[in-house]
């Protein structure tokens, strides 16, 4: 898994995912970065999933922890560019219902306004 | 018919009147004139004629009555099948046209001549039985002997006859024939004298053919039953042999392996069986006995008995064919024989030890594309005492499969006779070598089964195939998280070079992983010192992947449902819920030093 962080409108994170998310050290690398933004006082946080190969359980892990980690701490978390393999898997796991999830990273910035 | 008998009566009756009239008239006049005379001469003969054509009427009204009596006989013959229940109706239905005190049906005994009671009535049983006659003896003897009936009005008067029954005074007899040939005697006896006229012996000679036709179904009957309880003997073999072939599969090491038997309409008595002897030895048997039916499957049974209790007690392979064929020399007689193969698979060194006992030798194809007769060995089980057995060690590599077979499948022929051959088998094992083991049996006998083109299966078709695992990957890797990463790359060159699509190369990473960090967290819980084994097992299109820690196991059929709402925002506990939907098996087996799970998946040939 690769991770790039960068800003948008000052105060929205987008946290661009790359590769397998798999699990392992990928949980920690993942983890330090979201605290890190936290600890700034971000609220606004966009995952962009556009570049994940694919994801395993413990990647649904690592999502689900970010977000319990956001709200937490009064943010919101978008979700954007999911592909067809892991919107199969929030299917199937019913991740779905408790995820919100937008087409592109222009439209999950918009939506915070 | 009756209303020519009610003109004639009335004729008759008027004729009558006219006589009674010119009668009363002369006996008025006190005297017949001539004429007179002759006129009542005319009337007298012309009455006469009348009553006898009445007569001959009445006689053709009889013999409608007998005619419409054998009718309902032949209906009530058609019904009935037993030949008691067939005989006692003849000689009741008899009764109702001829009479007679005492009946018999007698049949002629083929070896010794005599003539044996069928079936009797009004006999003295034990008189009867001391009066038993041959052919030529007595009157039954000479109507059976000259082919003819006989009418004897005084018995006292004949010198044929034997006294069986002391009232008799006359008696008639008839022969019974099939075929121009004489099967037996219907015979009648009366109390009366010159009880029997020829009308009464043209009856019963019509009541004898009825009782041959019934005789002869009454056989044919016997002779189905016969075939039935035939087929209740091939049903038994069947069943015999079914119990003792194998019921599944054995799944073995790196062996991907399956046996087929498809028995014949007689069971030919063919066997192949799978002996676990240790965890990585595994002994396999094929054999062909020589004789059908529930004999062959016995044999075949003891056969089986004497090898697997040999094979647990003796390692050479030799030794226990000499022991098999010293039990089968000395329980059978020497034309019942067994034509063998016995072979163990050590899986650990990958070598095949094996002896063949005069079988069709099996096939080994090398994965390089050469093939091995695997004929060492000595003489078939059972016939010779005494007899040695040589052993030969094959070793076994990734790709080669191993064909057993009986000469069903060779020996199959097609409509003009030819067999299907070794040859044939092997272009056939070449052609579908690939395909899993199930697969390619299942190919070998379709390809047989199409040659032959016929639906009577002569012998019992038996084929196994054992196919070696084409390559097998393993991995080893230590209890760190960073390490599944290594599992996935291994995942992913395998399933590619097996030929999967991208999605199924992803789905098998993603389920390799699941498992793999499941062993690494929770079954070896980090433990440094604890590893995890990764085995990639291919099999034709079908892979099929083994990770084992060194954990304590645990119970998949107590996990959690991750989709309940009360669990969708754990972090964990989705890993077996997903694999499940990622490939076409999981299994799990706990074993005495961790947990394996088993994924399996089979590679998709159309892309869609």
């Amino acid at each position: 898994m690769k991770l790039k962080t960068r800003k948008e409108d000052g105060n929205v994170a987008v946290l661009e995912i790359k590769g397998k998310v798999m699990g392992g050290p990928d949980f920690t690398l993942f983890n330090d970065e979201l605290h890190q933004l936290v600890d700034e006082g971000i609220k606004k946080f966009v995952f962009d999933l556009s570049g994940v190969t694919w994801m395993n359980s413990s990647g649904l892990g690592i999502l689900i922890s970010g977000l319990t980690t956001i709200s937490n701490n009064g943010g919101e978390l978008r979700l954007a560019s999911i592909t067809k393999k892991i919107e199969s898997l929030f299917m199937i796991t019913k991740l779905v219902t408790i995820f919100d999830t937008r087409d592109s990273v222009e439209e999950a910035i918009k939506s915070f306004n | 018919m009756a209303e020519e008998i009610e003109k004639l009566t009335a004729a008759i009756t008027n004729l009558g009147l006219a006589v009674q009239d010119l009668t009363q008239r002369v006996k008025e006049g006190q005297g017949y004139s001539k004429g007179e005379v002759e006129v009542l001469t005319t009337l007298a003969r012309q009455l006469g004629e009348l009553v006898e054509k009445n007569q001959i009427f009445q006689g053709t009204l009889q013999l409608q009555k007998e005619n419409e009596m054998l009718n309902l006989l032949g209906q009530k013959l058609g019904s009935a099948l037993h030949l008691d229940e067939v005989l006692s109706l003849i000689i009741e239905s008899l009764k109702e046209v001829v009479p007679y005190d005492a009946v018999g049906i007698y049949l002629v005994d083929p070896q010794g001549g005599r003539i044996v009671a069928e079936t009797l009535r009004g006999y003295d049983l034990e008189m009867e039985e001391k009066c038993r006659v041959k052919v030529g003896e007595g009157v039954m003897g000479w109507v059976v002997k000259t082919a003819q009936g006989a009418i004897v009005p005084d018995v006292s008067r004949d010198p044929r006859y034997v006294n069986a029954r002391p009232q008799t005074r006359s008696e008639m007899a008839y022969p019974l024939k099939s075929d121009g040939r004489v099967i037996g005697c219907f015979n009648l006896e009366s109390d009366r004298l010159d009880a029997y006229t020829p009308e009464h012996l043209k009856l019963l000679e019509v009541f004898a053919n009825h009782t041959v036709v019934a005789i002869e179904r009454a056989q044919l009957h016997q002779e189905l039953v016969k075939k039935r309880r035939l087929e209740d003997e091939l049903l038994i073999a069947r069943r015999i042999q079914k119990s003792f072939l194998p019921r599944e599969n054995p799944s073995f090491g790196s062996l991907d392996i399956c046996g087929l038997n498809i028995p014949s309409e007689e069971v030919g008595g063919d066997y192949y069986d799978f002996i676990t002897l240790t965890d990585t030895d595994l002994g396999v048997a094929i054999g062909d006995v020589a004789g059908k039916g529930i004999a062959g499957a016995l044999i075949m049974a003891s056969f089986q008995a004497s090898l697997r209790s040999e094979s647990h007690n003796n390692f050479a392979i030799r030794t226990i064919l000499k022991k098999v064929n010293h039990f089968l020399f000395e329980t059978t007689s020497s034309e019942r024989f067994v034509t063998a193969f016995y072979g163990v698979i050590d899986c650990k060194q990958m070598v095949l030890t094996y002896a063949n006992a005069g079988h069709d030798p099996p096939l080994l194809f090398r994965s390089t594309g050469e093939t091995l007769y695997l004929e060492k060995g000595g003489s078939m089980l059972g016939a010779f005492d005494g007899a040695e057995f040589k052993e030969e060690r094959v070793g076994l590599k990734p790709g080669d499969v191993l064909i057993l077979y009986t000469d069903g499948a060779t020996e199959a022929r097609d409509k003009k006779g030819e067999e299907f051959g070794v040859r044939r088998l092997e272009e056939a094992v070449r052609e579908h070598r690939d395909l899993e083991a199930r697969k390619l049996v299942d190919s070998l006998y379709r390809a047989i089964a199409g040659f032959t083109d016929i639906s009577t299966q002569e012998d019992d078709i038996t084929l196994v195939a054992i196919k070696v695992a084409e390559e097998n990957e393993t991995l080893l890797i230590e209890s760190r998280p960073e390490e599944v990463e290594k599992a996935d790359e291994l995942a992913e060159q395998v399933a590619r070079k097996m030929g999967f699509f991208q999605d199924e190369v992803d789905n098998l990473a993603i389920a390799v992983t699941e498992v793999v960090n499941n062993a690494i967290i929770h079954g070896n819980k980090l433990d440094p010192g604890k590893h995890v084994c990764i085995r990639f097992i291919h099999k034709g299109d079908r892979l099929e992947v083994r990770v084992k820690d060194e954990g304590e196991g645990f119970d998949p059929s107590k996990l959690a449902d991750p989709t309940r709402p009360e669990n969708l925002m754990k972090k964990e506990g989705r890993g077996i819920f997903v694999i499940r939907h990622l490939v076409d098996d999981v299994s799990f087996k706990r074993m005495q030093d961790g947990m394996e799970v088993i994924l399996v998946k089979y590679h998709r040939k159309d892309n869609y």
